[in-house]
């Protein structure tokens, strides 16, 4: 024993390795792309790869900046982001708080059908949604694209916030509630200000997921007014055969708010995801 | 005065039902008027939609015709050769993402000083959006230019004058890569979690014992997180089939029908011929098939059994 902790083992550079490989093949792609978005058109073509740093430039993304409507998609994404955010977290903190904190008839019947909806194909909703959607007058609205990216965030949500609100002790709770709190002003005042940081990384976690969906905004965003941008590009690559410097380009600044709001709050995120689903 | 107790009666008659026994559902009402209207709703309007024949070119309305969509479905060579590519897929994606997975998590579970900033980038792929991991891959796998090609190329492996995406045999393989690489992270999370809930004192007194890692792994920690892995397996299942995204994006069913999978000829169907109620009748397969599934999922789970 003494022996192999002093010189240590193959096995533990093997380790090392395959924990290197793992950490690479996840960030060199997204390295590369990132790389060809800084590089002039001509040199991305050239065979075989030359990999030269002396003309990188930011020139596509000033050009995607001020030659596309690109900045309107991702405004247009932003409002649906946050508007989706905004009703998931009311709504789901509510409903996370009650299932976590009350023991009442029905609850086990309750975390049940939330559990289920994961099961739900997306494309079974997509057409029923559609009409519902045109009957309301929501086709092509911020409202419609919301209220369709909150059905599929909010049981996420509640489930994530179950799990936040049952790792806090109820002692505090029960003392404000001795010293006259009502339960509203027990939740308000103790338990939200207490699981801030996991209602932080929820809201993340919805916002990547409105920001990122391809599937309903194709479908429910027709026009410029409200397309977002995951639509957009994908309209732009097959319209205008995108160069590639640009195409990286606009595939980098969409990432930015992603990556920007991983590194905030990934690992509180990460952490919810994995304990919510393993304990029940 | 007379205003105030008007105005507060009804006040007072609220507050005391809130902080009453129906305290939890007030709280519940407005998800589930949410869920209710915006997910069940439609849910029922689709199933309902299957057994009715909805065209939306030919007009709003839907005539019943009970079971003819699912009769179509079994005369329809491209809904079997879909099955067919959704087995496929299925089946590929989940081995992939379970081996990957399991190394990753076992490898991940070690301590090192930089592992926390690994365990954070390895999971990014699984938030990158799917627009950019489709044209990404398109790109780096593209057969002009591709810098991934080239390097496969560089070492003898080549897929022909064609390349990759143009191959019926292959491009299905290569959206199953892309795919693995932005799903496998979400698998992983779920084991790492499992076995770092094995306290470390076991793989001491095994070791004491004399056994090897291997023995160690396989016959303490496989059997404790089993059943984990069944859990994420099943929720992996569910995420190859669910949504169509990125087979949408990469090769939107080509070359031929080689990658058209169950939920995009669903999708097709129903956004370019506007067949609403064949499209539904597909979903529902796809439904029906996860609901087996689900009920495997809820058994393992040993679902509401924490209190």
């Amino acid at each position: 024993m003494a022996a192999t902790k002093k010189k240590r083992p193959i096995s533990y550079h093997l380790v090392n390795v395959g924990i290197l490989s793992l950490g690479l093949f996840a960030i060199l792609p997204i390295l590369w792309t990132f790389y060809t978005s800084l590089r002039p058109n001509l040199s991305i073509m050239r065979y075989p790869t030359q990999i030269s740093f002396s003309d990188l430039s930011f020139d596509a993304y000033f050009g995607v900046w001020q030659d596309t409507n690109f900045p309107t998609l991702m405004k247009n994404s932003l409002i649906v982001s946050t508007m989706t955010v905004i009703i998931s977290l009311a709504l789901g903190t509510l409903a996370g708080y009650a299932l976590s904190r009350s023991k009442f008839r029905g609850r086990q019947g309750v975390l049940l059908v939330y559990l289920s909806i994961r099961f739900i194909p997306g494309v079974l909703l997509l057409i029923p949604m559609y009409i519902f959607m045109m009957n309301l007058g929501l086709l092509d609205s911020f409202t419609g694209l919301t209220l369709a990216y909150t059905t599929f965030t909010l049981p996420a949500t509640i489930w994530l916030m179950k799990g936040f609100f049952d790792s806090l002790p109820p002692d505090l709770e029960n003392a404000a509630r001795i010293d006259g709190c009502s339960r509203m002003g027990a939740m308000w005042r103790i338990s939200i200000p207490l699981v801030l940081p996991g209602l932080a990384a929820t809201g993340v976690l919805t916002a990547i997921t409105a920001w990122n969906d391809v599937l309903f905004a194709l479908l429910l965003s027709s026009s410029d007014r409200t397309r977002t941008w995951p639509v957009g590009l994908k309209e732009m690559i097959g319209e205008f055969q995108l160069p590639w410097e640009a195409l990286t380009a606009t595939s980098m600044l969409s990432m930015l708010p992603v990556v920007i709001g991983f590194s905030l709050v990934g690992r509180k995120m990460v952490a919810g995801i994995t304990a919510g689903s393993l304990k029940d | 005065m007379s205003t105030k107790t008007v105005a507060g009666a009804p006040l007072r008659g609220f507050k005391s039902i809130l902080e009453g026994k129906y305290f939890a559902w007030i709280l519940l009402l407005p998800s589930f008027i949410l869920v209710i209207a915006f997910i069940f709703y439609p849910l029922y309007r689709g199933l309902y939609l299957s057994f009715t024949r909805t065209v939306l070119l030919e007009g709003p309305d839907s005539t019943f015709i009970g079971l003819e969509n699912f009769r179509q479905m079994f005369r329809d060579e491209l809904f079997l050769l879909a099955t067919r590519n959704t087995l496929i897929f299925m089946a590929v994606g989940l081995v992939t993402q379970l081996a990957l997975g399991l190394a990753a998590a076992m490898l991940l579970s070690q301590k090192r000083k930089y592992i926390g900033l690994i365990r954070v980038l390895v999971v990014l792929p699984w938030f990158t959006p799917p627009v950019v991991t489709a044209y990404m891959w398109r790109f780096i796998l593209d057969s002009n230019s591709g810098v991934l090609i080239k390097m496969l190329e560089g070492v003898g492996i080549s897929f022909g004058p064609a390349g990759l995406w143009s191959n019926p045999e292959l491009a299905i393989y290569a959206v199953l890569f892309v795919d693995l690489w932005s799903s496998y992270p979400f698998f992983m999370l779920f084991l790492l979690a499992a076995i770092q809930g094995i306290p470390n004192d076991m793989r001491e007194s095994t070791s004491v014992d004399g056994a090897s890692s291997w023995q160690h792994f396989r016959f303490v920690v496989l059997p404790l997180i089993s059943p984990v892995i069944v859990v994420s397996s099943i929720l992996t299942v569910i995420g190859l089939i669910n949504s169509p995204t990125l087979v949408l994006l990469m090769t939107n069913g080509g070359p031929g029908d080689s990658t058209t999978v169950l939920p995009l000829l669903a999708f097709q169907i129903a956004f370019q011929s506007y067949d609403f109620g064949y499209s539904s009748a597909i979903s529902v397969a796809v439904l029906a098939a996860i609901a087996g599934f689900a009920m495997v999922y809820i058994r393992f789970a040993k679902f509401g059994k924490e209190d």
